[in-house]
């Protein structure tokens, strides 16, 4: 394919769109370092908490008869420990919109570099698709790119394999 | 106190795990990449384990676990992956590397800390 107009337009609009990407990311990251420190506050507040119980109560009686305090105190730690669960997130959010600007950076030097042949070019698209796959982080990632960009071999096919070969969410494996 | 080093290149990642380990009563180290995470290896004497990510620059978490393994002070040492890479190539490849384990993000602070007991024990 030869560069033509149309496919120097197209190369602008993915750099514009990469760009913008990294400034969304870029824009929220002082807001999710301060809920971050927040969370940082309550566990040390919760520490706190639970040091000074231990100097004025009796471990024992606590334990066996846990009070209004104590199950206060307990439900914070849960309701932190769900927060940081929650945060991490926007974590991978992070990681699925780098591994989109890989993509549609990979799409645009394409693009700017002119293809070869129609074989050649099937191959580069069909590469540049498949990475994206297997980087993608979740199974509604990858079934979404499946239903658009289908591989060539059939959609279902890879969605099904990818579905037995990645872990859940929150799973935790010792070898 | 148990030493934990936790590597990643997300400052709030860091924290979140930092914060998780410190409210257990560890006391945790922290790196945001592989070579750094490195240079505090060869520069120290041994943590009890090593938290890492993948995805990280300089130095990915796949070569950090192969590089700890060369030193003979972590030939021993448990060396926990924490990532949001869930395939099993990767993982085989983390395990052939010598991890220890693989943590999937987001992770749940409960299921870390009981886990992590389990390993330092």
């Amino acid at each position: 394919m030869e560069r033509t107009s149309q496919s120097i337009d197209a190369v602008q609009a993915i750099a514009a769109s990469v760009a913008q990407i990294e400034l969304a990311v870029r824009d929220v990251q002082p807001s999710v370092e301060v809920l971050g420190l927040l969370i940082t506050d309550m566990a040390t507040g919760l520490g706190e908490l639970r040091a000074a119980r231990r100097h004025n109560a009796y471990p024992e009686e606590i334990a066996v008869f846990p009070d209004a305090f104590d199950r206060g105190v307990t439900k914070l730690e849960k309701q932190m420990h769900d927060s940081i669960t929650q945060l991490q997130f926007y974590d991978r959010l992070v990681q699925h919109l780098g591994h989109v600007q890989d993509y549609l950076s990979g799409v645009a030097s394409q693009l700017a570099g002119g293809l070869g042949d129609a074989a050649g070019e099937e191959d580069v698209w069909e590469a540049l698709r498949s990475r994206l796959h297997v980087r993608l982080i979740s199974q509604a990632q990858r079934d979404l790119l499946d239903a658009i960009l289908p591989p060539p071999d059939g959609g279902q096919l890879s969605s099904r394999l990818a579905r037995e070969e990645h872990a859940a969410l929150g799973t935790i494996e010792l070898f | 106190m148990i030493k934990i080093l936790a590597v990643d290149d997300s400052p709030s990642m860091r924290q979140m795990v930092g914060v998780t380990l410190k409210s257990a009563g560890y006391e945790v180290l922290e790196a945001c990449d592989g070579r750094e995470a490195l240079n505090i290896a060869k520069d120290q004497a041994a943590v009890d384990l090593v938290i890492t990510d993948i995805n990280m620059p300089n130095m990915d978490g796949i070569t950090l676990v192969r590089e700890l393994r060369l030193l003979p002070h972590y030939r021993g040492v448990p060396l926990l992956v924490l990532t949001t890479e869930a395939s099993a190539q990767k993982k085989l490849e983390g395990k052939a590397a010598g991890a220890t384990g693989w943590v999937v993000k987001p992770f749940s602070p409960d299921r870390l800390l009981a886990t992590i007991a389990r390993i330092v024990a």
